[in-house]
């Protein structure tokens, strides 16, 4: 159970930036996760962390001590990889086995840590099976548990579950979180599902282009992101952006034909701006209700069970509105949508920078 | 990647870190018998045949092959290569017994290959009876041609032809019956390379050929030919090159006769060796057939990389 | 006219029967979702109807002509993979003209046919480029579009969605729905995805283990499923399917957990499902999003349970709460506040709540 930190770390290829100045502490015992689209540099930096590549500047520290000297096999990580890399012509157990048997640890204690291991991931009863007699589901738990059966400083996993069903992801997301906790292990843990990641990263790192955009917890990431990119990227239908220009003086935004005034306390200056407010932040209002409202029309619904997603088109623009249960529209109703400012946020035109966030 | 490309604040790439240096020492010495018994088998041969080859030489002189410089003349050796009308012969019908064997081959190889991608009852042992003539010694296989071809052998009896009626003697018959020889022993790998190729080609994209409307004729040559350009490209290769040095089954079905009408590059030089004792000028064929094949396989590869940079061109310009 | 109906559609695979006897009829010009867990049949399903899997028994008919011996080439329809399987040696042009040579037409029709997909699919830049240097979305389109430039009346999918980033995902599962409604085409999506096969489909097909759940309209399946099954496949998060004996006598009809947690039923709906039941072993079943957390004294339908969980996903919070010893998932807005380890009631509401039979998993009185 070890700290983690980045210290200035660039690493290129040529021309080409992996990574670039990132400094980074994940704390002991965290649940820490790394977002991005694809080609942003998180599995550049599960790399440099587990020694497979060597950074240009700057240093990796594991639990305190700099580890650029160290080889990958002396660091003490656990990894998972995407693609589960399970011997298959080894049964599940002796998967589980051979981190143990390499470091030389005696039979006895390799069945009675297998064990424990199996225990706690449930596959107990799938111990004598080979990979290609498991279901995708236990493969990835086989996966799991050979990363645990070792006792690392920390252990790192990319993209564990990308390649399950949609309904296993949820479970076997509910189930890492819990085992994080239960075992009490720093973990890193890449992905690009960003419903993934919120849901069990104690906080997380948003990537783009070898940069880190902004590291807090799901809660600040989601409802107070520091500028558009972070805002767009997380948030599933994205959040909704209305590009404008902004008073500060008279508090009015404008765009296009559409007006209005919006409190926007902190900033006082003038210029390009977009206001950005989540679909579920928006109601269907019958005239009164909300602080601003305006006119539109439906455009399309996507009626998903739980909750229906609501198209609406004010002039060119269409904005999506998440509204809780099945209400019914007919295509093109006129209907009046309403915000209030607390759960708006705005951003600067030209540099994408957060002006203005949600209370 | 010179420092001023980097973006600010780099600074250079830090030195070799210890356990790098150690694994590479280690590398080193572990290989060092190998390579140094690389140099004495390959470079000590090869740098003696360079010195010969520019000296009159040969073992008839008495003297040591060291001192051989004794009669050093440079590029004379080289010159009676150009002159030299049997070499360029041997040349000419070594080129004619390719041109003609490995299309031969190659159409059958593949025709074979075709055959062979449906599951049919048997397959695998008409498989294994297919490789089988890849896997005879060649001179064994040239003792059975020699047999077959013989006046009064079976092949003349199955065709009804006059006991008199001569293959291996004959001036053109003689070749024929080389790339028959061939042919016979080749094109099994031919056929195995190409259908390892066929098999190759990503299923799903010949499903979707055929939703799409394609016939199978058409889905052949549009989509498992242009995937198998690079193996077809391999199996050409390899055949080439091994039937340039070919000997073994010429020397027992007829020596290189009648005369010198089925005389290969390989089976000139081995009687220039062995026969006529000219190890200078023997050395000098070697190199320069070396050389010769050396520039055609850089042009080849030059040709491939000028295409290479035209595509990319194309895509820069559209993007 | 583009109807496709399956009769008794069966496939083996030697001693594994991928699909057992379906029958579905897909109307004219609809999106039909195949939905269902990996290995449930609903791709084989869809290459039976592709002619690229050849069916062990039934019928396929396209408008009423059956075209189970039609070889895939002689069907017309159009088919994308689920790795897309791009003529990676042709470039973007000769991929989207291959279908359109194959049929005979000639050189300047295909030229225009061509660039009009390619600006439809906003390809145009792409058009000359090696296929093989695409990017993953740009492969999608290019996998769509050199179906759809055939014109095929018929449009088949195999997850086409799933190996895209997310971002990309929501924006192509527009763009699908606009070209199906554009060039009114009979679509068929197989998908394991539920929010996806609710979004884009006019009616969803549930499989599992090569049989038909069900067949019905998105919200039809989500609201009234006919089994466990489906039950718990759709909605995110699935729906809580508790184990419980209906129970009573004195004139009320009362709903027992085993943990200890009861209550009597009062909503009308649950009621007349509760009579109708011929045995007493049910799985009582509660959407997420349909129940509501009050505090513990709170009066209503429903049981106590504790906090046992909180998963915050941006637009929406799920509170995991343990009932005796079973787990619960209810929805609940953002922002609100449930402390671990609180005591709090989950209130059942009216009409939304569902029982099935324990052994078979079929609902109870579903009109």
């Amino acid at each position: 159970m070890a700290q983690l930190e980045f210290n200035d770390v660039t690493k290129m290829y040529g021309d080409i930036v992996a990574v670039k100045d990132i400094s980074l502490t994940i704390s002991d015992n965290e649940f820490f996760c790394i977002f991005g689209p694809p080609s942003c540099g998180k599995t550049t930096l599960l790399r440099l962390l587990l020694g497979l590549v060597q950074q240009d500047t700057g240093s990796v520290l594991i639990g305190g001590k700099d580890v650029t000297e160290v080889g990958p096999q002396e660091r003490d990580l656990a990894m998972v990889f995407q693609n589960l890399a399970l011997f298959p012509h080894m049964t599940a157990y002796e998967n589980l086995a051979f981190p143990l048997v390499e470091r030389k640890v005696s039979k006895a204690d390799i069945k009675a840590r297998i064990g424990e291991v199996a225990e706690t991931l449930h596959i107990t009863p799938l111990l004598k099976k080979i990979p290609a007699h498991l279901s995708g589901g236990e493969r990835q738990r086989v996966a799991i548990g050979r990363a645990l059966v070792r006792d690392p400083a920390a252990f790192l996993m990319d993209e564990p579950i990308a390649a399950l069903d949609a309904r296993l992801r949820e479970e076997m997301r509910v189930e890492l979180k819990r085992l994080q906790r239960e075992l009490n292990h720093t973990l890193v843990y890449v992905t690009h599902d960003q419903e993934e990641a919120m849901s069990i990263a104690d906080r997380m790192a948003i990537m783009e282009d070898g940069r880190i955009r902004q590291v807090g917890t799901p809660d600040e990431i989601y409802n107070h992101p520091n500028g558009r990119y972070v805002a767009e990227l997380i948030g599933s239908p994205p959040m909704n952006f209305i590009d404008g220009a902004f008073d500060g003086a008279s508090k009015r935004f404008s765009a296009g034909d559409f007006e209005m005034s919006i409190g926007f306390e902190g900033v006082s200056a003038s210029g390009a701006a977009s206001i950005g407010v989540r679909p579920e932040d928006f109601r269907v209002t019958s005239g009164g209700g909300a602080e601003i409202e305006f006119d539109a029309n439906v455009y399309e619904v996507e009626p998903l069970g739980g909750f229906t997603i609501v198209d609406c088109n004010i002039g060119e623009k269409v904005l999506k509105v998440q509204i809780p249960g099945q209400p019914t529209f007919e295509l093109g109703q006129a209907i009046k949508l309403g915000f209030d400012s607390k759960r708006a946020h705005l951003f600067d035109g030209p540099s994408g920078d957060v002006l203005a966030s949600a209370a | 990647m010179t420092e001023q490309t980097v973006e600010t604040g780099a600074k250079k790439k830090p030195a070799m870190l210890q356990h790098e240096i150690e694994a590479k020492r280690l590398g080193l010495y572990m290989s060092l018998p190998a390579q140094l018994l690389l140099a004495f088998i390959v470079a000590f041969p090869f740098l003696m045949q360079v010195y010969i080859s520019l000296t009159w030489w040969g073992p008839l002189d008495g003297t040591l092959w060291t001192l051989a410089y004794e009669s050093m003349n440079w590029f004379g050796q080289y010159g009676e290569i150009f002159q030299d009308g049997r070499f360029w012969g041997s040349i000419g019908r070594t080129f004619a017994i390719l041109g003609i064997a490995v299309p031969i081959e190659f159409l059958l190889g593949l025709g074979l290959a075709m055959l062979f991608v449906q599951k049919f009852p048997g397959r695998p042992i008409f498989y294994s009876i297919m490789l089988t003539p890849m896997m005879i010694v060649p001179a064994v296989t040239g003792l059975m041609f020699f047999l077959l071809f013989q006046g009064t052998g079976p092949i003349n009896d199955m065709l009804g032809l006059p006991q008199n009626y001569s293959w291996l003697q004959d001036i053109n018959r003689s070749m024929i019956t080389i790339i028959i020889a061939d042919v016979w022993q080749w094109t099994p790998l031919m056929f195995l390379i190409l259908l390892a190729g066929i098999l190759g080609v990503p299923e799903d994209q010949l499903r979707m050929a055929s939703i799409l409307g394609a016939g199978k004729w058409t889905s052949f040559v549009r989509i498992v030919l242009p995937k198998m350009k690079t193996v077809m490209i391999i199996a050409l290769v390899i055949r080439v090159v091994e039937s340039f040095k070919i000997f073994d089954t010429v020397y027992i079905m007829t020596r290189g006769g009648p005369g010198v009408a089925t005389e290969t590059i390989s089976l000139y030089i081995y009687k220039m060796t062995f026969a006529d004792l000219e190890w200078s000028y023997v050395a000098a064929m070697g190199l320069f057939i070396l050389v010769a094949l050396s520039l055609l396989a850089v042009l080849g590869m030059w040709q491939m990389s000028a295409a290479q940079k035209r595509q990319k061109a194309m895509m820069s310009a559209e993007s | 006219m583009a109807t496709i109906e399956l009769k008794s559609l069966t496939k083996q695979f030697g001693q594994l029967l991928a699909v057992n006897s379906l029958d579905l009829l897909i109307p004219d010009r609809k999106f039909v979702a195949l939905l269902g867990p990996s290995g449930c049949g609903k791709t084989t399903t869809m290459n039976m109807i592709a002619g690229i899997e050849s069916a062990s028994d039934g019928e396929i008919l396209f408008d009423g002509n059956n075209v189970r011996t039609l070889p895939a080439r002689q069907r017309g329809v159009g088919f994308v993979f689920q790795n897309y399987a791009i003529f990676t040696h042709m470039t973007v042009y000769e991929n989207l003209a291959f279908g359109l040579r194959s049929r005979g037409m000639k050189g300047p029709e295909i030229e225009k046919k061509v660039t009009d997909m390619a600006e439809l699919m906003r390809l145009t830049d792409r058009l000359h480029w090696p296929s093989a240097r695409l990017s993953v979305n740009e492969m999608q389109k290019v996998a769509i579009g050199r179906s759809a430039v055939t014109e095929p009346a018929i449009f088949l999918l195999d997850e086409p969605l799933s190996n895209l980033d997310a971002a990309f995902r929501a924006f192509m599962r527009t763009e699908l729905k606009h070209l199906q409604h554009q060039f009114q085409q009979t679509m068929v999506y197989v998908t394991h995805d539920q929010i996806e096969a609710m979004s884009l489909a006019d009616m969803i097909a549930v499989m599992n283990l090569g049989v038909l759940q069900q067949y019905g309209t998105p919200i039809e399946v989500y609201n009234r499923p006919n089994n466990t099954f489906v039950a718990n496949f759709m909605g995110s998060p699935s729906m809580n399917l508790l184990d419980a004996t209906i129970g009573g006598g004195d004139g009320s009809t009362r709903i027992e957990f085993p943990g200890g947690g009861q209550f009597e039923v009062n909503d009308e709906d649950l009621l007349r499902r509760c009579k109708s039941a011929t045995t007493g072993a049910i799985k009582f079943g509660a959407r997420p999003e349909d129940i509501a957390l009050e505090p513990s004294g709170h009066t209503g339908d429903g049981v106590k349970a504790k906090v046992n969980f909180v998963e915050p996903i941006g637009p929406r919070t799920i509170v995991h709460l343990a009932v005796g010893e079973e787990i619960i998932k209810v929805v609940v807005p953002k922002g609100s506040g449930f402390e671990l380890g609180s005591d709090v009631k989950a209130v059942f509401p009216k009409g939304k709540c569902h029982i099935f039979d324990a052994e078979t998993g079929n609902a109870i009185g579903l009109e």
